[in-house]
């Protein structure tokens, strides 16, 4: 696979900001910044080492391939991640109070694990795919993936939240994580032509959903 | 047997884990609330963590066996030196920086102090994360090979489970009952019982150097730990009373160190939500009576001599201006009972809501007497209804009435959670649930001298309009505040009967402000796309 190290920065990238948008989102509807932003962080690191585990009980036949649709995946998730909460706080308006904040509380939550989970799987896949076309570069890889992060803390409080606020920054993120399945996606062999031309559509309209969608549900929930 | 050895490996694991993000978790809120509450600067602490934490894992994985097993119990024990002193030494940076400047007590922090205090808490953060690294790579390693081929899976899962047990416990359990200098001594401790428990069991190596190093480390955070509170005081009565040092001369130092053991201690109340500070100075107006000032996180609130300027100038005006006595007032935050007090003076007003967020505030204000003799105990009056809720949140609500007057009294937002009260959708909410030719009022800090293009003034009246309000009426006495109508009305005279004559010759009207506002939806802020209030404010 060609620029392994500029995939991994880019992906390891993605990764922490729909993170830290989760958080963003978790608390704006829920409160309590500090709290929201810590415990996502625990939540990302913990199911970064379950990911990393379950990648050695499962022997990946084609490392290149199966990191296609994990950034597929999460290329989808990202661009669901800021839709699915508001959603969850309107369908859930006829619960009681107390239900009501655990749905929304549970959603935000499982995005959360799901997404780090998926996370988790990129850096030992990657690692292998380094690892196999040049010895020893499977450290660089890890460093990279730990810049990438550092990288993505500044970036999205600083350049994304301030610039392009919350649903636009996910809309950035899940584009750049599209183009990047798609580069993985193109360099496979046989082409996943069917796969590839299915993700870029659902990613396009969830692009959409969350331009004309969200003002909306923004409007629906706050009044 | 091994199922035991097993189990340890993995307890030790977790706790390492544990204590680690732990240091994190404290150093970062220690930075949080020494600048005021601003998010950049803790993240960064964070992404300090996250790389020393790779750097070490980097340098331990071209480590052999044996070297990583003899680095093991001397790296924990600087791990618990390190990360137990942290915020002594972060809370001690703070106030030197706080010592030799004259920045204005309450209001913001200025950028450098900001960005030393930030890299402060990122070198500790680094450092503690570089130690932390070989921590993993030690136990998968160094320890038993046997059970490691087997079993390295739980090993590593528990590892991270650790760091999640960590981001629960430390900010939800620890941080509330033992505050900044006591839970880092804590963790301190642990680190060190870990130190001591390995050099003694797991690392094969009884080292009497490694032995008297936990004990020294120990002694010192014992040591530390009876003097913690007297050490807390000198750091709050520092950062409110600015004693400066202007030179290195040791008369300097022993001449400020009275002033601190003379003042007043200053109390402090962690509760859910924030720190509550009274402080008692000397008041502005003579020497001889002590004035006490409530801060909400360091921010300045009020003080009990120029509190009644303040709150009689928020509730009268708009009335006064707009020239209808309203029935039916909603009151968010003002959990201190004075706007209520106010309100109280008019019999025309049936009944008042008041939604504040800090039960423990309001429990204050209720029963601490500085707070009664000053409220008279207005939360306690049959007309007002004392709500316990996120205000926000109440809004949203479809079961509330509509209120003909909504005074909103938060603190400035200095914080992000404060800023969601001055966002679009918050002013939205409260339109909704204002009655025909109902007004809102508000305090906040409008730039008064030079309106900088894009800076607070022009976000929030750029903010008010876009949730639908059309008049505006910016005043001043010595805070200020905008009161504001969807529908116009026509201004009548200020002077009401009452204002005190004190509070009448401090009110000026300030709608000159709103010609120099830039009118652009650029400028509104909103909870998903939020703007920052200028330096200091974010």
């Amino acid at each position: 696979m060609k620029s392994v190290r500029l995939v991994t920065f880019v992906v390891a990238f993605c990764s922490i900001v729909y993170e830290l948008l989760l958080s963003e989102i978790s608390a704006t509807l829920l409160g309590g910044t500090f709290y929201r932003y810590i415990l996502t962080i625990g939540l990302y690191i913990f199911c970064l080492g379950i990911g990393s585990i379950y990648y050695e009980r499962i022997k990946f036949k084609d490392n290149a391939r199966s990191l296609f649709y994990v950034e597929l995946a999460l290329s989808l998730l990202g661009l669901m991640a800021p839709l699915i909460p508001l959603l969850v706080e309107i369908g859930a308006s006829g619960m009681s109070e107390h239900l009501h904040k655990q749905a929304v509380v549970g959603s935000v939550y499982l995005l959360i694990i799901y997404i780090g989970l998926l996370s988790g799987l990129e850096l030992p896949l990657l690692m292998a795919i380094g690892e196999k076309q040049e010895e020893g570069q499977s450290i660089r890889i890890l460093a990279i993936d730990f810049f990438a992060t550092f990288a993505g803390i500044l970036v999205f409080p600083l350049v994304l939240m301030k610039f392009t606020g919350l649903f636009n920054s996910a809309i950035v993120v899940g584009l750049l994580n599209l183009a990047i399945f798609v580069f993985i996606g193109r360099q496979l062999n046989p082409l996943p032509k069917r796969s590839l031309i299915i993700g870029v559509a659902l990613a396009l309209l969830l692009v959409c959903a969350n331009i004309f969608g969200a003002p909306l549900l923004v409007d629906r929930v706050f009044g | 047997m091994s199922l035991i050895k097993l189990s340890s490996l993995i307890l030790l694991t977790m706790l390492l884990s544990f204590c680690s993000f732990g240091y994190q978790i404290l150093i970062a809120f220690g930075v949080s609330a020494t600048l005021g509450g601003s998010t950049v600067p803790w993240l960064l602490t964070i992404g300090a963590f996250l790389i020393g934490l790779g750097y070490g894992g980097f340098k331990a994985h071209a480590l052999g066996d044996e070297q990583l097993r003899a680095r093991f119990v001397p790296y924990e024990i600087l791990v618990a030196l390190v990360g137990g002193a942290s915020l002594w030494i972060l809370l001690f940076a703070d106030s030197a920086l706080n010592m030799t400047s004259l920045q204005t007590i309450g209001g913001q922090v200025p950028l450098s102090h900001q960005i030393i205090v930030c890299a402060v808490g990122c070198l500790l953060s680094g450092g503690v994360g570089y130690l932390s690294g070989f921590e993993l790579p030690v136990v998968l390693k160094a320890f038993d090979r046997q059970i490691m081929q087997r079993y390295s899976h739980w090993v590593i899962g528990f590892h991270y489970a650790g760091t999640l047990f960590s981001s629960i416990l430390v900010q939800g359990t620890l941080l509330p009952t033992a505050d900044l200098l006591k839970s880092s001594l804590i963790l301190g401790f642990l680190s060190c019982a870990i130190a001591f428990v390995s050099s003694l069991f797991v690392a094969h190596q009884r080292d009497w150097k490694h032995l008297a190093s936990i004990a020294f480390v120990a002694g010192l955070f014992l040591f530390a730990s009876s003097h913690a509170e007297q050490a807390y005081q000198y750091y709050l009565k520092i950062h409110y009373l600015r004693p400066t040092i202007t030179s290195l001369e040791s008369h300097h130092f022993i001449t400020a160190r009275e002033i601190l053991d003379r003042s007043p201690n200053v109390e402090r109340t962690r509760t859910k939500y924030q720190y509550i500070d009274l402080v008692r100075t000397p008041s502005p107006r003579n020497d001889q009576e002590m004035d006490t000032v409530l801060y909400l996180d360091t921010h300045v609130q009020f003080g009990s001599s120029k509190e009644k300027i303040y709150h009689e100038l928020m509730t009268h005006v708009p009335i006064e201006t707009f020239g209808v006595i309203p029935s039916r007032v909603l009151i968010a935050g003002g959990g201190d009972g004075l706007l209520a007090r106010e309100l109280l003076r008019y019999p025309e007003i049936n009944k008042i809501d008041l939604v504040e967020l800090d039960a423990d505030l309001l429990d204050m204000a209720m029963m601490d007497d500085r707070f009664t003799r000053l409220n008279l105990r207005a939360l306690e009056n049959p007309k007002v209804e004392v709500m316990v809720d996120d205000a926000f949140q109440y809004l949203r609500r479809n079961d509330i009435p509509k209120y003909d007057a909504i005074y909103i009294d938060f603190p400035f937002p200095h914080n992000p959670d404060l800023a969601r009260l001055y966002s679009r959708e918050f002013y939205r909410l409260a339109k909704r649930n204002l009655a025909q030719g109902g007004f809102i009022v508000l305090d906040f800090p409008m730039e008064l001298l030079q309106a900088k293009t894009g800076g607070r003034n022009d976000v929030i009246f750029n903010t008010l309009k876009s949730a639908g309000f059309t008049q505006f009426f910016p005043f001043t006495g010595y805070d200020s505040f905008i009161a504001a109508r969807t529908t116009a009305v026509e201004i009548k005279s200020s002077k009401s009967p009452l204002i005190s004559e004190q509070s009448q010759q401090a009110l000026k009207l300030r709608t000159d402000v709103l010609e120099q506002v830039a009118w652009d939806d650029r400028y509104v802020h909103s909870i998903f796309h939020p703007l920052s209030f200028g330096q200091g404010f974010e």
